[in-house]
């Protein structure tokens, strides 16, 4: 179990360097997609356990070192979230396609529902995102485009990183 | 499932505890108490980002390569061309070379650069999409500290980047003049009247440059140019920050807003400097000398 832990939380922590280095190039109106938040999602929902969860705290303390968010806050998104995709674990079939497009979108906007919570009890220390702006548009766009080639290509790790009775 | 259905209330529980840890670590960081952690944390990433850093650059420069040796196959016979002119041209401007240290130093010009800094490598930008910062490969190990001015060279002009808000042994987080943060004391260069250049969070959007004098308003022109006007610490004076692209004068404000377009087209930099301190003998002058 800690070894699929550690590897979950690795390749987590991978996608999390490649989207600060070299995904600028693919931004669109300088919005990235959010890599590392697709693969919690995708975690959390295969394992019927606190392993997604965990990654995503993990993940997101890692995350709140590199970036200007204040220390805990992608730490406790990132965590929600899983905690969200969780709640549904095992109550979807996961389609090629729609579903993963579906999963990309709406975790989007839970993360920038979490955060607009935080940001009002957190007033002048948290950023939110403006909901009629257009960096969360595409940036819940861009995730519903790319989850689904990362629920794809992570398919293939599910041996090292989803338990075996849920694969 | 029934074995599902019996660990829901333990992933409840496990769940709650993960984000109230988050929520303590948030309380306690946005208190400004814990700044460890993060430096810990910006230690063990910047070291892999620096890794990817380094393999990105050597593919992408592997790919242009190839465009750029033909590039230069092209260059080169032009430059041959061109240097048959120049050779021309090189006997009268060492005539005005001459001509032009002559002037200088009757003139009493000093040095240019008013301040002691290093240079250093964007690596990394902020993962998240609301966020605008950037890592740079020095750190405290290279003499950077917490609220150094970050500048920058771009098409032969100086500009400033913004400011470190974060240092690890051997990389720093800056937060960019454009970040909603970001609070800069500026002023016109030519008609002198001071401002407050804030970020509005994106690269895209202009800097508005707040609490201008009404009575500027006939003094500003398209274009003026905005430095660093030295009232705060952080910033040296007489930096420049960008052009004025518009100005609002509203009934209800008290003073003038400015739309103004960063000097540094933050979007293609990769190397910038981190001003270290004044040099001692320009400190006091740097703006008499403009």
């Amino acid at each position: 179990m800690i070894r699929r832990w550690l590897a979950s939380l690795a390749l987590v922590s991978l996608l999390i360097v490649v989207q600060s280095t070299w995904l600028g190039v693919i931004a669109v109106y300088s919005v990235l997609p959010d890599l590392s938040l697709i693969a919690v999602v995708y975690i959390a929902f295969k394992s019927p356990n606190l392993q997604g969860q965990g990654v995503g705290f993990v993940a997101g303390l890692l995350q709140d070192g590199i970036s200007a968010a204040p220390f805990g806050l992608n730490a406790f998104v990132k965590t929600a979230v899983a905690w969200l995709a969780n709640l549904l674990s095992g109550k979807f079939y996961i389609d090629r396609l729609l579903m993963p497009a579906l999963f990309g979108f709406s975790m989007t906007l839970a993360k920038a529902a979490y955060l607009a919570v935080l940001a009002s009890l957190f007033s002048g220390k948290i950023t939110g995102y403006d909901f009629l702006g257009s960096t969360l548009w595409i940036e819940a766009a861009y995730n519903a485009v790319v989850a689904p080639f990362m629920f794809m290509l992570l398919g293939f790790l599910d041996r090292f990183i989803v338990p075996r009775d849920a694969r | 499932m029934a074995a599902r259905e019996r660990r829901a209330p333990r992933r409840a529980i496990g769940s709650a505890l993960f984000m109230a840890v988050s929520l303590i670590t948030l309380v306690v960081s946005t208190r400004s108490l814990a700044g460890m952690p993060e430096r810990v944390g910006l230690s063990v990433l910047s070291f892999v980002q620096r890794g990817f850093d380094s393999v990105g650059t050597f593919v992408s420069d592997t790919v242009n390569s190839i465009a750029e040796l033909r590039r230069l196959e092209k260059n080169y016979d032009d430059l041959l061309a061109r240097l048959e002119t120049l050779s021309t041209v090189e006997r009268s401007y060492t005539d005005l070379k001459r001509e032009n240290e002559r002037l200088r130093e009757q003139l009493g010009f000093k040095n240019d650069s008013a301040y002691v800094a290093i240079s250093a490598k964007i690596i990394a930008r902020d993962p998240e999409n609301l966020y605008s910062t950037f890592v740079l490969d020095k750190g405290s190990t290279n003499g950077i500290a917490k609220n150094q001015a970050v500048v920058a060279y771009q098409d032969g002009a100086e500009g400033l980047v913004g400011r470190v808000i974060e240092v690890g042994r051997t990389s720093c987080v800056v937060s960019p003049i454009y970040d909603s943060s970001a609070y800069v004391a500026v002023k016109l260069e030519r008609s002198r009247y001071d401002g407050i250049a804030v970020g509005s969070g994106s690269d895209e959007a202009p800097i508005i440059v707040r609490y201008v004098k009404k009575r500027a308003k006939d003094e500003i022109q398209y274009g003026d140019l905005v430095v660093t006007s030295g009232m705060q610490s952080l910033y040296p004076p007489g930096i420049g920050v960008g052009r004025v692209t518009m100005m609002r004068d509203l009934d209800y404000l008290t003073s003038l807003e400015l739309d103004m377009e960063p000097l540094i087209d933050f979007g293609r930099i990769e190397y910038v400097f981190v001003v270290q301190q004044n040099r001692p003998d320009s400190a006091g002058s740097a703006e008499s000398d403009r």
